[in-house]
């Protein structure tokens, strides 16, 4: 799966720190987001959700609403009738039974914030109003939350038996053998916390249908313009080409916004049916409620090893908590994501791995930012420092006996194609002084302070595809991306990319690539992304895929620009192609005694003219490339974290972190080192502050930022980075994904240097000073001295 | 998000404010700040039919002092208890707890007439006028009164304010005989509410305890003076107290809160911890 690559020798802009320049527009506020867009005569729309977590609806009495001045409209189950379509996953693996989701909730809701009814009114006032005088009557029925219990409880769907949805298997190699002749074998349980995804844009959504062409334009919050238009047409039967999707400005998606939602669909029902432009903006607390969250597995580990360190073998059974029901992607997070790294940086021989995916009565869990790899990495390093702890090794030792050192390396499903696994142990102990802080650490102890060492090791596998191999996992998607370059008359480009930035800076980066390729300067290049009507075709912005798939297709796109032009200043030159060369922006004839030269501009003035061009070539400078991967790529990295707990209290402050991440070739170096700090404060947002909680009977306590702690700047230290560079052969620009990495590298350090400091073998996150508390004062009584 | 509907009324008139608080027959709410209100009103948890702002009336703001006293107007907000230098002289206790209040846009918007109207269990201003043996001034259309502030709170969450009256002032002594401080809290890391916070007041003749006075805010369902803590206390010679012993005292006979985030046990252990931060700080500077 190698790829011709690039030369690099003429790099330009490509690992240059330009800066973004998307920000004036930002710091100007001259940012559009999705509700800040107002058409006329657009009216407002408000969901009423269920407020119990399992029930049968007995009534919806809408008479009191209705009645209101300003509500247009109240839909639900009956009122849409054949229109209440079933919301379909996108990604499905093995055989699942999916349970029926329909857009709004038919004579049963399934848990805390499932849509009963739409309501459309003159404004967002009347909108609430008329949402609280909906009565629902209800007659409860028992919750599950835990997905450990799920399946001995009786089934919430139907068609879901022991609300097992599915399950997963992936054995490579002799598990029970490998635990037969191993020295030790050690059990450990994990729990991966469920996450609430909180962009600082909720979810927002703006539909219109123009009766006279019956063409649907939906403004929407989404990392994937594409696939919505796709999925909107095929739920609703409607056609694609009347579908025109636009996403402007988004203030962060982490995942939750690449999926499908029943309000993306309820919107454009109402447009239609009403004739009127429909607006829907989701508050905070909805968001908790029901944009989709994130991780929520239980992980039973065993693990065998030798006297030594080295290990044999690993058998991991996953409970996967899918929620009420099958989101997007959910079903792949656990499985082909989590369970097939669950070796993570590791040669793992033997590996026996299972999956239970799980419903239960709590919000859809689907692709959180990392999507399955942060959940993955949590069980190998968790695993790795609990056999260290065991025999009483240095985890550093034997995380260096056991790492992955020869590329390719098969991994669950796939392979790590390259990377620089060994290499960052080194370079993240050295940058930190690891011995140093081991000589600090035994000190520190003799005065009774707390000081814990976590590294953690991780890799990942980025940019999913060849689009050819993506059935066989269940993928209903391509892994392809578009790029299309438009040579305007005077030499400036429009580019046009599939993928689409929720905040990465794509203006920027991909302007860098084309400017490179093109040889023109940076500020020549404006680019375009989040509407259907403009980009041809593409798939959208996750799995850290836009630089090494959606970078590659500009690559190409671009290499077609210079190809079409080159031909162009060939014959206006009076040469062959073969004796143009182009560079500086400049075609240069080298037959001898020509001496001429014509610049971009210049030919692109030509083509847009059409008057004078080579036989069989249009007029036009304008080019599209799909790009489809030939493998996926794995950055990786070692993150190192020193902490101390303040046993009174049970409070971890960090001292240092330091971030050795490889993402191959860095397109822009600032951004790059911007997702890692993103990545890791949400990291550290997993491992120490953020709890969902939810009561026995379903009622989701952590319903706003009041209870649920996301990171603050405070929570966050200075993340000394460093970077890596081991470029990739998958694709021309040697790039791999990046925007994951932090949030993947962070959760098991801190945890692990919790378990240092304590001399614990597990603490579960998050690592809150009450919980920390607990366990010094448990491993007290139990005899054990800090 | 959106309230539902409410009448509002804005004037710089006290009198006539306490007349429209007299009609409305208990359906009006004083804003102030807002910042417990408001979320309350977005989330339709609490719906008045009138809305009275009282942030024009000028004599509900400000700090004066006069010979015996220190009159705090009920409206004076948290950020201006924070930077009063002259408060601050005689009673730092106001910077500290300012300082650890919420973050910089509520300190900007929150009142500390407001902040004792609502009487959260978190109340960190109640804390601080209880050990200050605070009186809070009340007025109505019908007339005044003063309320100590040790017998504000009633039945834990509610208090002696009455639906006509409003918080006019809070008047706490001058700090004549050296009395010192010490403030702790530790703050939910979402919320920034006290999960434990803990006011001391002290003062000492030749090293012995001669007046303490402890409050604690966070741990029950509202702010309590620790009684049996005081009593232990006082008479003891500074320097031979055991503090992180003697603090267990703190929630003797106290039912103590929990929640998801915090158990009882560990809110007992924390509370008692910040008591014990709280008396350290204010037995240093008695030590000066």
């Amino acid at each position: 799966m190698k790829t011709e690559q690039r030369d690099a020798t003429t790099n330009r802009y490509i690992g240059d720190s330009s800066i973004r320049s998307e920000d004036p527009r930002f710091l100007r506020g001259e940012g559009n987001y999705v509700d800040n867009i107002k058409l006329p005569s657009m009216a407002f729309s408000g969901l009423v959700r269920s407020s119990h977590a399992h029930a049968r609806i007995v009534s919806i009495d809408l008479e009191k609403a209705l009645e209101l001045p300003g509500v247009i409209a109240i839909l639900t189950a009956s009122s849409l009738g054949p229109n209440n379509a079933l919301v379909h996953p996108n990604w499905l693996v093995g055989d699942i039974s999916v349970p029926n989701h329909y857009l709004l909730a038919r004579d049963k809701v399934h848990y805390v914030g499932d849509a009963i009814a739409f309501v459309i009114a003159e404004s967002r006032e009347v909108v609430e109003d008329a949402k609280a005088l909906v009565r629902v009557r209800y007659e409860l029925l028992n919750a599950i939350i835990d997905e450990r219990t799920a399946s001995q409880m009786p089934s919430i769907h139907e068609n879901v038996a022991q609300n097992l949805a599915g399950v997963f298997d992936l054995n490579n190699g002799d598990y029970d053998a490998a635990k037969i002749e191993a020295d030790h074998s050690l059990q450990l349980t994990l729990k991966n916390n469920r996450l609430i995804p909180s962009p600082i844009e909720p979810r927002a959504l703006l539909a219109s249908v123009e009766t006279s062409t019956g063409k649907t334009t939906l403004h929407i919050s989404t990392q994937v313009p594409h696939l919505h238009k796709r999925w909107i047409a095929e739920t609703l039967g409607w056609s694609e080409n009347k579908i025109r999707i636009i996403s402007p400005d988004i203030g962060g998606g982490f995942g939750a916004k690449m999926h499908l939602y029943v309000e993306d669909l309820l919107v454009c029902i109402a447009a239609k049916k009403l004739k009127r432009p429909i607006k829907w903006t989701e508050t905070r607390s909805e968001s908790h409620l029901s944009t989709h969250h994130g991780r929520a597995h239980t992980q039973e580990i065993e693990v065998a090893f030798n006297k030594d360190g080295l290990l044999l073998g690993m058998s991991v059974y996953i409970y996967a908590n899918l929620g009420a029901y099958i989101s997007n992607m959910a079903t792949g997070i656990p499985t082909v994501n989590c369970l097939g790294y669950a070796s993570g940086t590791y040669n793992v021989p033997a590996f026996k791995g299972h999956v239970d995916l799980l419903l239960t009565n709590t919000v859809p869990v689907d692709a959180y930012r990392g999507a399955g790899r942060p959940e993955a990495a949590y069980i190998a390093e968790r695993v790795i420092d609990r056999v260290a702890r065991y025999l009483k090794l240095d985890p550093l030792e034997v995380r260096r006996k056991n790492i992955v050192q020869h590329f390719p390396a098969k991994v669950g499903l796939g392979e790590y194609d390259s990377g620089s696994f060994y290499e960052a142990l080194d370079s993240a102990s050295n940058f930190i002084g690891y011995k140093n802080w081991r000589q600090q650490q035994a000190e520190a102890k003799r005065s009774d302070r707390l000081i814990g060492i976590g590294i953690s090791s991780y890799s990942e596998v980025c940019g999913v595809g060849p689009s050819w191999l993506m059935p066989f996992v269940g993928f209903d998607r391509g892994g392809y991306e578009s790029a299309q370059i438009r040579v305007h008359p005077d030499g400036k480009v429009t580019f046009a990319t599939g993928s689409m930035p929720q905040g990465q800076g794509h203006a920027t980066s991909y302007a860098q690539i084309v400017a490179t390729e093109l040889c023109i300067p940076f500020e020549h290049v404006e680019v375009k992304y989040g509407d259907t009507d403009l980009v041809p075709i593409g798939i959208g912005t996750y799995n850290s895929r836009s630089m090494a798939v959606g970078g590659s297709a500009a690559y190409y796109c671009a290499q077609k620009i210079v190809k079409k032009a080159t031909n162009i200043a060939a014959l206006l030159m009076e040469s062959e192609p073969s004796d143009v060369i182009y560079s500086e922006g400049v075609f240069q004839s080298i037959v001898p005694g020509v001496n001429k030269h014509i610049t971009f501009a210049d030919v692109a003035r030509v083509a847009s003219r059409g008057h004078t061009l080579p036989p069989g070539e249009q007029p036009g400078l304008e080019e599209t490339f799909i790009y489809d991967p030939a493998g996926m790529s794995s950055p990786n990295g070692c993150h190192i974290v020193v902490i101390e707990v303040e046993p009174q209290t049970g409070a971890v402050t960090i001292l240092e972190y330091v971030a050795v991440d490889d993402a191959g070739t860095l397109i822009n170096p600032m951004l790059a080192e911007g997702q890692i700090h993103g990545g890791v404060a949400q990291g550290i947002g997993q491992a120490m502050l953020e709890e969902v909680v939810y009561t026995d009977d379903g009622q989701l306590l952590s319903s706003s930022l009041q209870e649920y702690a996301l990171p603050k700047s405070t929570s966050i230290p200075w993340i000394q980075g460093s970077f890596l560079s081991t470029p990739t052969a998958t694709n021309p620009l040697g790039a791999k994904g990046i925007g994951e990495a932090g949030c993947i590298g962070a959760p098991p350090a801190i945890v692990n240097a919790v378990c240092d400091a304590l001399s614990l073998d597990h603490i579960d996150m998050p690592l809150t000073p009450p919980r920390i508390w607990q366990a010094i004062q448990e491993a007290e009584i139990g005899g054990g001295s800090l | 998000m959106i309230p539902e509907t409410f009448e509002y009324k804005r004037s710089s008139d006290l009198d006539q404010t306490l007349g429209y608080l007299a009609d409305s027959s208990g359906e009006a709410v004083l804003l102030a700040g807002g910042h417990s209100l408001i979320p309350q009103l977005k989330l339709r948890s609490h719906s008045p039919k009138l809305l009275l702002d009282i942030t024009d009336i000028i004599e509900l703001s400000g700090i004066e002092f006069t010979e015996g006293s220190i009159r705090i107007g009920a409206t004076t907000r948290h950020c201006e208890l924070l930077s009063h230098a002259e408060l601050h002289r005689e009673w730092p206790i106001f910077q500290e707890i300012a300082k650890k209040i919420g973050d910089v846009q509520i300190r900007n918007r929150g009142t500390i007439g407001g902040s004792i109207a609502c009487t959260r269990p978190t109340n960190e201003w109640l804390a601080c006028l209880m050990v200050l043996d605070a009186t809070i001034e009340l007025q109505s259309r019908t007339g005044r009164r003063s309320v100590a502030a040790n017998d504000w709170v009633t039945n834990h969450s509610t208090n002696v304010l009455r639906l006509d009256e409003l918080i006019v002032a809070v008047v706490i002594p001058r700090n004549s005989t050296n009395i010192k401080c010490g403030y702790a809290k530790l703050p939910h890391p979402a919320s920034g509410a006290a999960v434990a916070a803990v006011v001391t007041v002290a003062s000492a003749q030749r090293g012995i305890i001669n007046c303490v006075r402890i409050a604690a805010t966070g741990v029950s369902a509202s702010p309590f003076r620790a009684s049996i803590l005081e009593e232990a206390l006082s008479g003891l010679p500074i320097d031979e107290i055991d503090i992180n012993e003697i603090t267990n005292l703190l929630t003797n006979g106290v039912l103590v809160l929990q929640d998801s985030y915090a158990s009882a046990t560990y809110r007992e252990h924390i509370a008692a911890v910040q008591a014990s931060r709280s008396l350290s700080v204010c037995f240093n500077r008695l030590r000066g």
